[in-house]
């Protein structure tokens, strides 16, 4: 997830590189595993009269308690939660008695669609606006896009839902979800809104990070070569700048996959899609912990897993780097 | 003590800033949002949780300047109270995490070694969760409430601190005055305290008024889904939420709470863009 330990296996190849990635990653999950493991298990209380209510009955607490395996030592619940979680089985849910993956496989796939698409709005309004502030660094233009960045940041994706909502409700579905085997139309226009309520704060950083990529970029002496010999600022700009300046700007989009992510499970809430959000939140309401635990699990997962690929990716798509592993 | 601080301030950013407008502007809106978050409970025109059922969902009429919501409760001083409970979950995490970063940065960055490693490793697997997703899972485990959201952001954006100010003391080690202070055998305790606290100043505030803006963005999002600050007490986050209901009769019940965090983390962006900038006139804006 660091930024030195990947500049300093720039130099070293690409084996080697994965390894050491592969290595800081698989430390990163266990100790995930153990951090979400141990939430539930440090708090005061037993979790199973949390998740049961105040009116439960001992009897049925106890009943619980031991079909969660909370009467066995912490270790041998965490390795048996572990093994289980390896396999797949993260449990049944206490509220919903279904398992555990099956419920977040069902739901899953609708708010990884919902970041997915966030992410394409949001590459689709920083790039084109970031090469155009980078040109014409100073103008009126750039000066109004960096207050309109920090708007996007500031503004909370679920409010930009609200707003969005209001503005589009006679034109565009506002609610619910429909499968793309409603129609092509159908699916996507049910995912426009969210998409861009999500993706509008996802697109400020996203310009921040390859504007200031750009600028640098043409500070360098190559380009000033290229100038020299007559090559255009269009051709610069769209060839050779951007180029080196999407480096630091895909490794931006992996850091915040974890927050699309999350961020899709705020504005789902908002346009009533059954996606993972709501299945969490009333896990968390309900102290569903299996459901909670899994949900979190899965998301890290996803989330470390876009980071290793966006790490080795980088190695694929700069050419420096590319031939050196080559030759 | 007093002479390094001297030094350090003289020297600092805030000369350079004090005199350009929009910071200016940006400082006396964050003073606004301070003077209400202390003083709302003075300033509410009526009782925010008075109920007047005859006139609910009415517009904006002088007795009631932002009209009222769906139970007939003032909007003005419910806004202003929520104001006043999400900037209060606001700064304590700022300032937790901003202590708990500067005990891990310090730590991890000065000792180094196996010390580092082991920190280092934690913070790594602290960042690999999003903060909202970390909530949901501490939430789950304290309790809905404001307290378990100030704890569960606590804990969320520590990791984020702890990285910066490593890099800022390893950074600052590097620097001739604490190797030389070091060569003369000075305890490095003192160092700390003495020599590299002070120069961490920037960088602390920086972070500290960073993580205050997206405390801001984490408690709406948690108090929104019904996690985080509980009605009737008002925060910003459950506002929109409570609004949301009546989003198409009477749309300023979202827009007023919405518009009026979104100024509040845009102004302490703002602010936290201005010191960075002025302590580090290098970096490309």
């Amino acid at each position: 997830m660091t930024f030195r330990p990947l500049v300093r296996a720039l130099g070293q190849g690409l084996a080697w590189r994965v390894t050491a990635k592969g290595a800081q990653t698989a430390i990163v999950l266990l100790g995930a595993t153990v951090a979400v493991f141990l939430m539930v298990h440090v708090v005061p209380g037993d979790p199973a009269r949390a998740a049961l209510g105040a009116q439960a009955s001992p009897q049925a607490v106890q009943e619980l308690h031991q079909q969660l395996g909370l009467d066995r030592p912490l270790m041998v619940q965490y390795w048996s939660w572990l093994v289980a979680a390896l396999h797949g089985d993260l449990g049944n849910s206490i509220m919903l008695t279904d398992p555990v993956t099956a419920l977040l496989a069902q739901r899953i796939g609708v708010t990884a669609e919902i970041a997915v698409f966030a992410l394409l709005v949001s590459l689709v309004l920083a790039i084109p606006a970031s090469l155009v502030s980078a040109r014409w660094r100073g103008a009126i233009a750039d000066r109004s896009a960096r207050v309109i960045v920090l708007a996007g940041i500031a503004i909370p994706s679920f409010w930009l839902a609200l707003l969005l909502i209001l503005a589009f409700h006679s034109v565009l579905p506002v609610f619910g979800y429909a499968p793309l085997s409603d129609g092509i139309w159908e699916h996507f226009s049910h995912l426009i809104l969210p998409s861009v309520a999500l993706g509008a704060g996802h697109a400020a950083l996203v310009f921040e990070i390859n504007r200031i990529g750009l600028i640098e970029a043409i500070q360098q002496e190559y380009v000033r070569t290229a100038r020299a010999h007559g090559i255009s600022e269009r051709r610069i700009f769209l060839r050779y700048a951007l180029r080196n300046a999407f480096l630091p700007t895909i490794t931006v989009i992996g850091v915040q996959a974890g927050y699309l992510l999350g961020g899709a499970m705020l504005v789902e809430t908002v346009f009533a899609i059954p996606g993972m959000g709501r299945l969490l939140i009333n896990a968390v309401t309900a102290r569903d912990y299996p459901l909670v635990q899994g949900g979190v699990l899965v998301t890290v997962v996803i989330f470390v897993a876009v980071n290793l690929l966006v790490d080795v990716s980088y190695a694929l798509i700069d050419p420096r780097i590319r031939r050196r592993i080559r030759g | 003590m007093a002479d390094v601080v001297r030094v350090s301030v003289r020297r600092g950013p805030l000369p350079r800033i004090r005199t350009d407008p929009a910071f200016a502007i940006a400082l006396f809106l964050f003073a606004c949002y301070v003077v209400v978050a202390v003083a709302a409970p003075v300033l509410v025109p009526h009782d925010p949780n008075a109920q007047q059922l005859r006139d609910i969902l009415r517009g904006p009429s002088g007795s009631h300047l932002l009209g009222t919501d769906e139970y007939g409760r003032d909007m003005l001083s419910r806004l202003l109270l929520g104001v006043r409970s999400s900037m209060v979950v606001g700064a304590v995490v700022a300032l937790i995490s901003s202590a708990g970063g500067l005990l891990l940065g310090l730590v991890s960055g000065y000792m180094r070694g196996v010390v580092d490693f082991v920190i280092s490793r934690i913070v790594d697997v602290g960042l690999a969760f999003p903060t909202l997703v970390l909530s949901l899972a501490l939430i789950s485990a304290l309790g809905v409430g404001s307290t378990s959201t100030m704890i569960a952001l606590s804990l969320g954006f520590i990791p984020f601190s702890a990285r910066v100010l490593r890099s800022a003391v390893l950074g600052l080690r590097q620097e001739g005055f604490i190797e030389s202070a070091h060569v003369t055998g000075v305890h490095p305790a003192r160092i700390v305290v003495r020599h590299v606290l002070p120069n961490l100043l920037g960088t602390l505030a920086v972070q500290t008024t960073m993580v205050f803006a997206y405390a801001l963005l984490g408690e709406a999002g948690l108090s929104f889904i019904g996690l985080g600050v509980q009605p009737p007490t008002p925060s910003l986050g459950n506002m929109i939420a409570s609004g949301q209901v009546h989003a198409l009769e009477a749309p300023g019940l979202t827009v007023a709470p919405g518009l009026a965090a979104a100024v509040i983390i845009m102004t302490l962006l703002f602010i936290g863009d201005a010191l960075r900038d002025a302590a580090d006139p290098l970096t490309v804006r």
